[in-house]
């Protein structure tokens, strides 16, 4: 996900001692459901696809994009604009194998990318989700209250930065409150 | 009090250290190293501070958390701090502290005359008296003069934090047991063990040995501590709340030793643990005897008196005189004697005592009083003299003849209590142990273990026998509670008031309640009432203690959550240029909403009334973005929206929008908006702003416990799309000025249809359904498209007169058409056939949610509460959401106004409501009364504005 974490596109949301705190921009960022409860409808989905999809609290990258499980037969997908479109054909593909809706959520949601020898410090004071080492690494994937708010926390493999995705409208108190929070680390 | 000349040698302080520190006023010097109370106690100040009720004087009476009299206010100002325990401050330099409850000082303080007053301020006596003229008359009196500290009254300048933390286990206390415990966890390398301690160092008890193998035992076992990666040791950390599921909150004292702006980062952590398993080790608390005039300064718990003398360093007084129901305090006299402390006398009210311990108080030249009691103590500040008398008929009644010992320190024990307090949190039971006194644990479902003296395992025997009171002396001056000023008698009375529950008798007399919880006087309490009403103590049983063990500071409950971001909130793709258009906002859920948008000299109701004429006679704005959007999707989507609302929707065709309701199980509308067909398998349903998550919530759950056979998928796509409403007679003229590639004549987009396509250049997506009764059009794009929307139709509106407008004009304008708004004209019991819905339930051909409800008794009732409109009689009178509409009699309810505004455009009150059997009373006259004042008016059908419906259709 090259675009994704070109510091070219990033704004810079403020630093606190020991995180730094991005805003990610230049991502679309997608909604992928399939109905699940249909046996095979997401071996299905994969098949298709060509390849598999995260499983539960997971995050995988396919095909430059981040495909985050935030519940049963729901993904986020961050991908480059310019795959987008092959992504949101992905259900009329899919047709006959499952019913399968992919949804622009780029202006509904907004990323912050956390990184920093304080990560973990940051994390355990939004979520009562267990961050240390071992159980939260590399790979894992969460939807979750982050600040009093829902929030779908992504570490990507490969990446030393946690992706933090908020609904839109509420992006500017999230913001707000990490500095806040960032300020005493 | 006597002062301390030079530390004892053997002391955990720094005497070579000296720190400088204010008290009521007076300067004092301390060493590195000491509490306050310790300092103050060097200083050999023996008042420091006054009871609660009474404003008795009171000295430092404990060394740790069960501290009952010495509560201070630390620091002035912006970091003034009250009812902060001297016993637990460390001290610091510049420390600044003073007296409560008392004027100009503790030392002498005039609110101490209410002790002559005692006899008429018994327990609970504000519930009995202050009755004239009424209890508000006495109020701020009786509050002046009762009370501890004052809180600050200026915003704290510290900042405090909130972390959350698991562990596999978590031991609570850091004495000789909780190190034990730990080092034993952590034998498992993977295992993540917490240790966690209250006090300023580990070592719990140990600390206040003076015995060398103590302190290289412990210096021992911190580095051993310090060798396992996988414990965690946090020091001044008080566990304050054992809540379910073994999730602990902790408070964590960063930098509060530092003093005031001292210290770098937060003052304190709150910490919120999830924890595998909890090991208790939260020791033991000794316990004061009960006897006449026991609350004197210089009178403290003889664990206490060993703190201050071997760990702090003090010689506490010339005249120590130890007084004791079991063999602790004797042990603890006998090593004051062998570091060089002096003791006088030991008093003991058992008959019998160890020989051993007998010999060896003969050996330190110590007088042995056995059967005997204090009977009084003589002092003004401090205790002088102690009066005792001989106990007979195995300590039921005391002989005649009192003998006074003189002493400046009084040393008690009336047993010790195993800190319970986090076990019966956590649901555990107590058990009493007639052979200690005390109330030990037994079973829990919680995954603790509870080890040590918090166990009842006392290092040696106690052979404790109790008293509980001091017989044949007036239990109206024999303390319980110190704090609280409940004595003796406070529980006879309870009792004598058939408050026999243990549970009550705490509430009705206030023993253990409040700062102290129980530490000290709990068990003496239920004791007392335990003979008083002729039952066993374990019949009588404990109170269940309840969090917090300890106060907590307020600020780290809130950690960051301040100003801004007290609570979560949401903000609308054009926020800014609302901020620009000088809205005023207000919280609607999480959402930062536009109320109105007042000019210079306007009222709120000025402010409204503009904007609701403006609308009506040009065209008006509205951000409209929370509107909830649920796409649902999949070939059963019909099927499944058939049944999810009351409407037919079978009969929809793709672009056609239909208003409709949403049932809950009981018949009871939950929801409404309006929903569009997109295509055969894809349809876009707009709910309430407030209700989008929740009707989610709603869908998913039927789709997954009750339909999983549906291929449905729901999709949110609320925060996608920025959403405008463009209304009024001019809305179309506006919209046109805007390039678009949808025909959005009158002709070819009709009222209730639906269009997707471009407006300047960014997709779009318009719906005609009208909440003011004007000619609408609800515009969505992609949010970040917003606020360049909402400048182009403000800037394609300029030559007709466009307005920005807010929630409160739109609801004026809902109410004048008559539209009713799910939560605000509808209440949880209201049903369809009560909004006029009857004819749509009779026609719909299948089922839907709430069907099988609307058919029972209780929803044909014909006096129902239903939604009508309510015109008053006088067009000049005004009322107000919440006004009752009164029954024939003009005395009783027959419901209530739910909508009511000013109408500028009919030049009256535009009221709707809800009203006993509304729909077959149209046109009856009611009475209406709203903060006194009565109004006449009448029932008619809601949508006094374009009651036919020619405007909205234009």
């Amino acid at each position: 996900m090259a675009s994704a974490s070109s510091a070219a596109d990033r704004r810079g949301q403020g630093d606190g001692a020991g995180v730094a705190i991005d805003r990610l921009q230049g991502v679309e960022r997608l909604r992928l459901q399939v109905f699940h409860r249909q046996a095979g409808a997401v071996e299905g989905l994969c098949d298709i696809l060509g390849a598999v999809v995260p499983a539960a609290g997971r995050v995988t990258r396919i095909d430059g994009a981040e495909l985050c499980w935030v519940g049963p037969g729901e993904w986020i997908v961050l991908c480059p604009p310019a795959d987008a479109p092959g992504w949101l054909e992905l259900p009329s593909r899919a047709a006959s194998v499952c019913l399968a809706a992919c949804s622009l959520m780029t202006d509904a949601s907004a990323t912050f990318e956390i990184s920093g020898d304080r990560l973990r410090d940051l994390l355990a004071r939004a979520s009562t989700v267990d961050f240390s080492p071992g159980r939260f690494e590399p790979g894992d994937c969460m939807a979750t209250r982050f600040a009093g708010i829902y929030a779908v926390l992504a570490w990507p493999a490969t990446s030393d930065h946690v992706l933090l995705t908020v609904d839109r409208s509420q992006a500017e108190y999230l913001a707000t409150w990490i500095k806040a929070v960032a300020a005493d680390l | 009090m006597k002062r301390t000349i030079k530390r004892l040698p053997h002391a955990r302080v720094n005497a070579q250290r000296p720190l400088r520190f204010r008290f009521d006023g007076q300067g004092f010097e301390g060493v590195e190293g000491d509490t306050l109370a310790s300092a103050l106690l060097a200083n050999g100040q023996s008042v420091i501070a006054r009871s609660f009720k009474l404003h008795r004087p009171r000295g430092v009476f404990a060394s740790g958390k069960e501290e009952t009299n010495a509560f201070v206010q630390l620091e002035p100002g912006p970091y003034t701090e009250p009812n902060a325990r001297a016993t637990l401050t460390p001290l610091y330099d510049g420390l600044c502290a003073s007296g409560q409850n008392a004027w100009p000082n503790v030392r002498r303080d005039l609110g101490g005359c209410l002790g002559a007053f005692k006899a008429f301020l018994p327990a609970s006596f504000y519930y009995k008296t202050f009755m004239w003229p009424n209890w508000r008359t006495w109020e701020g009196l009786v509050r002046r003069l009762a009370g501890l500290g004052r809180a600050p009254e200026v915003k704290d300048p510290q900042t405090y934090v909130k972390q959350n933390i698991h562990a596999d286990v978590v031991v609570v206390g850091g004495g000789r047991s909780g190190i034990k415990a730990a080092l034993e966890a952590a034998g498992d390398p993977k295992a993540r063990v917490l240790l966690l301690d209250d006090q300023e160092e580990l070592g719990g008890a140990r600390l206040a040995s003076p015995r060398a193998e103590d302190w290289a035992w412990l210096e021992q076992a911190k580095h051993r501590l310090a060798n396992h990666d996988n414990i965690t040791v946090l020091c001044r950390t008080t566990v304050n709340a054992y809540y379910v599921n073994d999730v602990l909150a902790a408070l964590e004292r960063l930098t509060n030793h530092h003093g005031p702006g001292g210290g770098e980062g937060p003052r304190e952590r709150l910490w919120r643990i999830f924890a595998k398993r909890v090991v208790l080790a939260t020791g033991a608390m000794e316990r004061p005897l009960v006897f006449p005039n026991n609350d004197r300064p210089g009178i403290m718990l003889a664990s206490a008196v060993r703190d201050y003398t071997h760990r702090y360093g003090l010689t506490l007084g010339d005249n120590i005189v130890f007084y004791a129901n079991n063999d602790s305090a004797w042990r603890t006299a006998l090593e004051l004697v062998e570091f060089g402390v002096p003791v006088a006398s030991i008093i003991d009210i058992r008959q019998t005592v160890d020989r051993e311990l007998i010999a060896r108080a003969a050996g330190a030249a110590i007088k042995v009083h056995l059967a005997s009691a204090v009977v009084d103590t003589i002092g003004r500040d401090g205790v002088r003299r102690v009066l005792i008398c001989k106990l007979l008929d195995g300590g039921k009644t005391l002989r005649r003849g009192a003998v006074s010992i003189d002493c400046d320190l009084l040393a008690m024990s009336g047993g010790w209590s195993p800190t319970a307090h986090l076990f019966s949190q956590a649901g555990g039971r107590l058990a009493y142990r007639e052979a200690d006194g005390c109330f030990i644990p037994t079973k829990t479902e919680a995954a603790l273990t509870v080890v040590g003296r918090a166990n009842g395992d006392f290092d040696e025997p106690l052979n404790t026998k109790p008293q509980w009171l001091t017989p044949d002396c007036s239990p109206s001056h024999q303390w319980v509670d110190f704090q609280y000023d409940v004595t003796a008698s406070d529980i006879h009375l309870a009792a004598r008031e058939n408050f026999v529950s243990v549970e009550h008798v705490k509430r009705y007399t206030t023993n253990g309640m409040s700062i102290d919880q129980g530490k000290t006087s709990n068990v003496n309490g239920l004791a007392i009432l335990s003979e008083v009403v002729g039952r066993r103590i374990d019949e009588v049983g404990t109170t269940r203690f309840r969090p917090p063990y300890h106060p907590t500071t307020i600020g780290a409950f809130a950690g960051v959550g301040l100003g801004e971001i007290y609570a979560p909130f949401q903000r609308l793709p054009a926020h800014d240029a609302h901020v620009a258009a000088g809205a005023l906002f207000e919280d609607y859920g999480a959402w930062k909403r536009p109320v109105y948008y007042p000019r210079p000299g306007e009222t709120e109701a000025m402010a409204i009334e503009r904007e609701a004429l403006a609308v009506r006679q040009g065209v008006g704005l509205l951000d409209y973005s929370p509107l909830g959007k649920l796409e649902i999707v999949g070939p059963d989507a019909q099927t499944f929206l058939n049944r999810i609302y009351l409407n037919n929707i079978e009969t929809m065709k793709v672009g056609q929008a239909r208003y409709g309701l949403v049932l809950n199980e009981g018949g009871i509308v939950i929801d409404d908006g309006v929903l569009v067909r997109l295509t055969e398998q894809r349809f876009l349903v707009h709910t309430t702003s407030g209700g989008v998550g929740a009707i989610q919530q709603h869908m998913e759950r039927w789709l997954q416990t009750e339909w999983p056979e549906l291929r449905v998928l729901v999709i949110n796509a609320t925060s996608q799309w920025a959403t405008l409403m463009l209304t009024g007679p001019k809305a179309r003229d506006v919209l046109l000025r805007l390039s678009s590639d949808i025909d959005l004549s009158a002709e070819a987009f009709k009222h209730m249809q639906f269009r997707e396509g471009t407006l300047n250049g960014w997709p779009c997506r318009i719906l005609r359904a009208s909440f003011t009764g004007e000619v609408s059009f609800e515009i969505s794009v992609p949010a970040r498209h917003g606020r360049a929307l909402w400048d182009a139709l403000i800037d394609a509106g300029q030559a007709d007169g466009v307005i920005p407008f807010g929630l409160e004009s739109l609801m004026l304008l809902r109410t004048e058409k008559g539209y009713l708004h799910v939560g605000a004209d509808t209440d949880g019991n209201t049903m369809p056939q009560d909004l006029g819905w009857a004819l749509a339930i009779a026609k719909k051909p299948a089922d839907f949610i709430g069907r099988r409800s609307l058919s029972q008794s209780v929803g044909l009732d014909p006096d129902r509460f239903q939604f009508t409109g309510i015109e008053l009689d006088d067009p000049a009178a005004r009322v107000t959401a919440g006004a009752h509409v009164l029954s024939a009699d003009h005395r009783t309810t027959a419901g209530y106004v739910t909508s009511a505004y000013f109408s500028p455009t009919l030049g009256r009150t535009v009221a709707l409501g809800l009203v006993a059997g509304a729909q077959n009373r149209q046109g009856q006259e009611v009475e209406i009364v709203f903060g006194g004042a009565r109004q006449r008016g009448r029932l008619v059908k809601p949508g006094a504005y374009d009651p036919k419906g020619e405007i909205l259709n234009g």
